[in-house]
């Protein structure tokens, strides 16, 4: 059986655009040359005058790639994830920084009502009106998410965007500052009160705890709270790619 | 019957593929045997004129391709209609009706 896809595959080779993408075009357009050399040959042209007129319909191919790239590369170039999680999460990340924004800034200037503290048996510090803010975010992402296209999976995904990013920022800096600690204590002789260096591993649990129950585990249960409306939704098939003005 | 020049050939080319589709969901051979055939040759799509045209009106969200499975059982690259092409198809056949009425009173070309 001739491998339709080998040869329109070495004649694109102008085509520049990423794997999928550029193999998704070459499988459709070898399907398009497939169905004219099965018709001459049902007309009773031989093997050889049909792959020609199958492969002759095209003069120019580098013209062909280039028309074809300039159509797709505008939106094939961003693959599905990207459109189905990462920029509704972008979105949701911005939303939820900015109402983090505000509620730092009231707190700043003397609002007595924005942090809220558990002492058990460490200080565990929660943002109140930020978590309330956040199902906002997290439904707005699940729902650019789900007029994308995203699946259940990808709306849930682009609602805990913020809760993903908030524990990678945490993840560098506990990183970051066990690197810096220990090079600023390196001459040190033996560990300080309250040197990570003395801590039991328990201590260390409860620390990290400290940190990702307010920032990271409150944030991705309140942002996914917003979502839960749009992860019922039939999916979203109607504008899949962003629609723009169509010109005539 | 002779064909029509490119450029006429591309500018009347969406209105053909978005009616085509608004029957049915087709796949690009299809479409371009379906304009032949029911324009009696005058306009005729091969690959290099077809695709960048089709990948044009995906882009810009009209139509949406999806691979599915043929009759034959081969998986093949079907178009179908958005609800922004099904908006876009009344307004486009008007402005197609209004060319030709205008060409028609300039020039007495009449269309069918």
């Amino acid at each position: 059986m001739r491998d339709w896809q080998a040869e329109v595959d070495d004649r694109m080779r102008g085509l520049k655009l990423c794997t999928e993408a550029r193999n998704d075009i070459i499988r459709e357009l070898s399907c398009h040359f497939e169905e004219i050399f099965e018709d001459a040959r049902e007309r009773g042209a031989g093997e050889q005058e049909a792959r020609e007129q199958a492969l002759g319909s095209v003069r120019d191919w580098k013209r062909l790639a280039s028309e074809v790239q300039h159509e797709k590369e505008s939106f094939m170039t961003t693959t599905p994830f990207k459109r189905k999680v990462v920029y509704p999460g972008m979105v949701a990340l911005v939303l939820s920084a900015a109402a983090l924004w505000i509620t730092s800034l009231l707190h700043h200037y003397g609002s007595q009502y924005i942090f809220y503290v558990i002492q058990a048996p460490r200080y565990f510090v929660f943002n109140i009106p930020w978590l309330i803010a956040l199902p906002f975010a997290g439904g707005v992402g699940a729902w650019l998410s789900w007029r994308h296209g995203g699946s259940v999976a990808n709306r849930a995904s682009a609602a805990l965007f913020p809760a993903f990013m908030y524990f990678a920022a945490i993840v560098s800096a506990m990183i970051t500052s066990a690197i810096f600690i220990t090079i600023v204590t390196v001459f040190h002789i033996g560990p300080r009160p309250g040197d990570f260096r003395g801590a039991t591993p328990m201590e260390w649990v409860v620390r990290i705890l400290m940190l990702l129950t307010p920032w990271v585990f409150a944030p991705a249960l309140s942002c996914l709270v917003g979502a839960v409306p749009f992860l019922w939704l039939k999916p979203h098939t109607a504008d899949e790619h962003p629609a723009t003005e169509a010109h005539a | 019957m002779s064909t029509l020049p490119s450029n006429i050939k591309r500018g009347s080319a969406e209105l053909a593929i978005l009616a085509l589709l608004e029957e049915q969901p087709l796949h690009g051979y299809e479409i371009a045997k379906r304009i032949e055939k029911q324009t009696g040759g005058v306009l005729r799509f091969d690959v290099a004129s077809l695709y960048p045209v089709l990948y044009g009106l995906e882009r810009r969200g009209i139509v949406k391709g999806e691979w599915d499975k043929a009759p034959s059982g081969r998986e093949r690259r079907y178009y179908k209609l958005t609800p922004a092409g099904k908006k876009k198809l009344q307004p486009l056949r008007q402005q197609w009706k209004e060319f030709f009425r205008a060409l028609d009173q300039l020039a007495g070309v009449h269309h069918a």
